[in-house]
Order: structure tokens, then sequence, then C-alpha cells
């Protein structure tokens, strides 16, 4: 009997150029090409008189807006940062779903000297189990929030948030937390996504190796739904902290 | 921190590629989908905005309309009840001076009338007069005549009886 294979690191196909092209770059490419295609394809032409499609991304777009509108009590800002929500929703949620297309995890081949050293690497791997990805993501939403925060407030107003002599040693210090919180940001974003999504897939994994039938799809179905919660939850919390990265301290008290 | 790295398969190179490629992605949907269908969704609103002001203005007018057609309406039944009691008093006026003409017209051919019939009854009783008194004259001229021829008669005979 096989044993359930598990890789924390997405398994590298080639190299070229000195980069590894791992599993989860090819699926990457796939979701940017579907993306891409979709895209093209709605935005080519919208019509006054929307189709169904294109309903279905106006619809998502407006809510969209309409969230960040009133989040950022700002239509202008909202305006500026929407392509950037909602790239970052569209990503992670195609990227999620695309996990369960058959072929996605079992379409790969085998490598080794065989036997008992054979291994099998699958040609595609759902994008957010690789934690490069989601340490890209994060490290793009880091860095908007940051850049958002001292084109608005300024470099010494926003730097003022972190380093802060005024307030007294209280001040200081619940300064010098902010600053913490901001960094770990950076490893709960990634690894919030990443620990979901790479869950998710060992669970089905699990269950497939052990009940291959029926009983992985309600499993299934909760993934699709943890697949949008967590693109969601990834797309607000960029939205929250700029809105809290671009909102001056002492108005805001 | 070493094994974390190789055991997440961290890789500098493939972090700056999916940024890239994240980046190419935000850049491309940008540029083909956003902009085009928020524009478009804007506009649409302002259409919308802008019928939903024309229906507005629309339906005030349509209101505005239809009170002037209303005053209009009773303005004009007014002014033809107005027309038709003027004929009326018009026609009543009319049919007094008719019919006081009428009548003094029919006064008058009736005074005519009776006046010519005095002349001719005076004219034919004066006619009359003169007939009869030439018949009388006539008639006792014969008679006379007569009586005269007989008493002639009688004196002639007694003339000559006595002769």
């Amino acid at each position: 009997m096989e044993s359930i294979h598990i890789s924390l690191a997405a398994e590298k196909i080639t190299e070229w150029a000195g980069i590894p092209i791992t599993n989860t770059l090819v699926t990457s490419w796939v979701v940017i090409l579907v993306l891409l295609i979709l895209g093209l394809v709605v935005g080519k032409n919208p019509k006054l008189i929307p189709g169904k499609l294109q309903l279905f991304f106006e619809s998502i777009f407006s809510y969209v807006l309409g969230l960040m509108e009133e989040t950022l009590e700002d239509k202008k800002l909202a305006q500026k940062f929407f392509p950037l929500i909602a790239t970052i929703f569209l990503f992670i949620f195609t990227s999620n779903l695309l996990e369960f297309i058959p072929g996605v995890g079992s379409i790969g081949f085998f490598h080794g000297e065989g036997g008992e050293h054979t291994e099998f690497t699958p040609l595609f791997r759902s994008v957010n189990t690789d934690f490069n990805v989601t340490i890209a993501l994060a490290l793009i939403s880091f860095f908007t929030i940051e850049i958002a925060g001292i084109a608005v407030l300024g470099l010494l107003k926003y730097s003022q948030k972190f380093v802060n002599f005024k307030a007294g040693v209280m001040g200081f210090f619940i300064g010098i937390l902010e600053l913490v919180s901001e960094i770990a940001r950076l490893i709960s974003f990634s690894f919030r996504l990443f620990g979901n999504i790479f869950a998710g897939e060992v669970l089905i994994g699990v269950m497939l190796f052990f009940l291959p039938y029926v009983a992985p799809v309600p499993l299934m179905l909760y993934e699709v739904f943890v697949g949008f919660i967590q693109a969601v939850i990834f797309s607000i919390l960029t939205l929250f902290f700029l809105k809290i990265a671009i909102t001056d301290a002492h108005e805001a008290h | 921190m070493e094994q974390i790295v190789t055991t997440f398969g961290i890789n500098s190179k493939l972090l700056v590629i999916q940024v890239i490629n994240f980046g190419i992605l935000l850049f491309l949907l940008h540029r083909f989908l956003y902009r085009p269908l928020l524009k478009l969704m804007n506009e649409r609103q302002e259409k919308i905005e802008q019928g939903l002001s024309d229906a507005k203005n629309a339906s005030a007018e349509l209101a505005d309309a239809s009170a002037k057609h209303a005053e209009m309406v009773a303005q004009a039944k007014d002014e033809a009840r107005e027309i038709v009691d003027k004929a009326i008093a018009a026609s009543e006026k009319m049919k007094d001076g008719i019919l006081r003409e009428a009548e003094e017209k029919s006064r008058e051919i009736l005074s005519a009338a009776e006046k010519q019939a005095q002349e001719e009854t005076r004219r034919v009783v004066e006619e009359a007069k003169k007939e009869v008194g030439a018949f009388a004259i006539l008639a006792v001229e014969k008679i006379l005549h007569e009586k005269v021829g007989e008493q002639e008669e009688r004196h002639h005979i007694k003339k000559a009886i006595h002769e």
C-alpha cells in the first residue's frame, strides 16, 4: 500500500535559467490565464444592458466598490485601491476553486529510480499551498498599505504612529507594539491563507486515500467555502488595514 | 530559519516571480476588465439618473399640462356659456323687435284697410245716394208724366166735351 505523500513545499518540475519551475508556478500561470481570458471576454465589449457573465462581474464589483467606499469613506481612494482588492480576491478565489478541477494534483509524472524510491510529482498544485505565493501576496498587501499610509498622511505623520515620543512612555510603547503588529501582519496574512488551503488539501487527500468515493464530496464543498472565505478575508483585511494606515491616529481619537 | 525556508520551499526567485505575475495580472485586469466595466457602470448610473430625472420632469410637465388643459376646458366652457347667453339675449331682443314691428305693421295694415273700407263704403253710399236720387226723379217724372198725361187727356177730353 502506497503512503500518502505530503510535501509542504511545492514540487519542482524542472529548472529554467536557475529558476525552479514548480507545479504551483505552473498552476498560477493557469490561474492568471483563466482570469485574463475571463477579463478580456467580459471587459472587451461591455454592454450597457449586461449579459449574464457581465452582470455577475458587475454585481461583484459594485458590491466590493460599495464596501470600499463605506470603509475608506472616500470615493476617490476607493476607486484607486479597487483594482488591488479586486485582483487579490479574484486571484485567491480562482486559485482556490481551481484546486477542485480534476487533474489538479493527479496529473503528473513519476521520477526517481523506480521501486521504493519512485516519487510522484503532480503537474498542478493548488497555488495557495505554496508559501511563496502567499508570502508574495502578503508582501504586496503589506507594501501597498505602508505606501498608502505614507502617501496619504506623509512620511513624518505616518512614522509617528510607530515611533511616538510625544505621548509619553505609554505612547511610545504603544507605537512599538503597532510596529510589531504591522510586521506580524505579514506572517499572519501569509500563514492564514497557506494554512487553510494546505490543510484543506491534506484533509481531502487523506479522505481520498481512505474513503475515495462520496465521502470527500461534503469536504470538498466545505473547502470551496473555505477558499471563498479566505479570499474574502485576505482582501477585506487588506482593506481594513489600509483604512487604519491612512487614518490619522490623532484624528481618530 | 534555514529549515523553515527549505521545508516551505521558500525561494526568493519564485517569490519575486509571483509578485511580478500578480503585478502583471493586476495591470492587465485593471486595463481590460476593471476600467471598462467601472466606466460602463458609471455611465449606466448616470444614464439611469438622467432617465429618472427626465421621467420626473416629464410627469411634472404632464401634471402641469393636464392642469392647464383643465383650466382651458373650464375657460372654454365659461366662454361658451357666455356666448350662448349672449346669443339667447340677442335673439330674445331680436324676437321682441320683430314682434313689435310685425304688430305695428299689422296695425298699420289694419288701419289702412279700415280707412280704405270706410272710404269705399262712403263712396258706395254716395254713389248709391246719387243713383237712388236719379231713380227717384226718374220715377217721379214718370209717374208725374203718366198722371199729367191722364189729367191732360181728361182735360183734353173735358175740353173737347166742353167745346
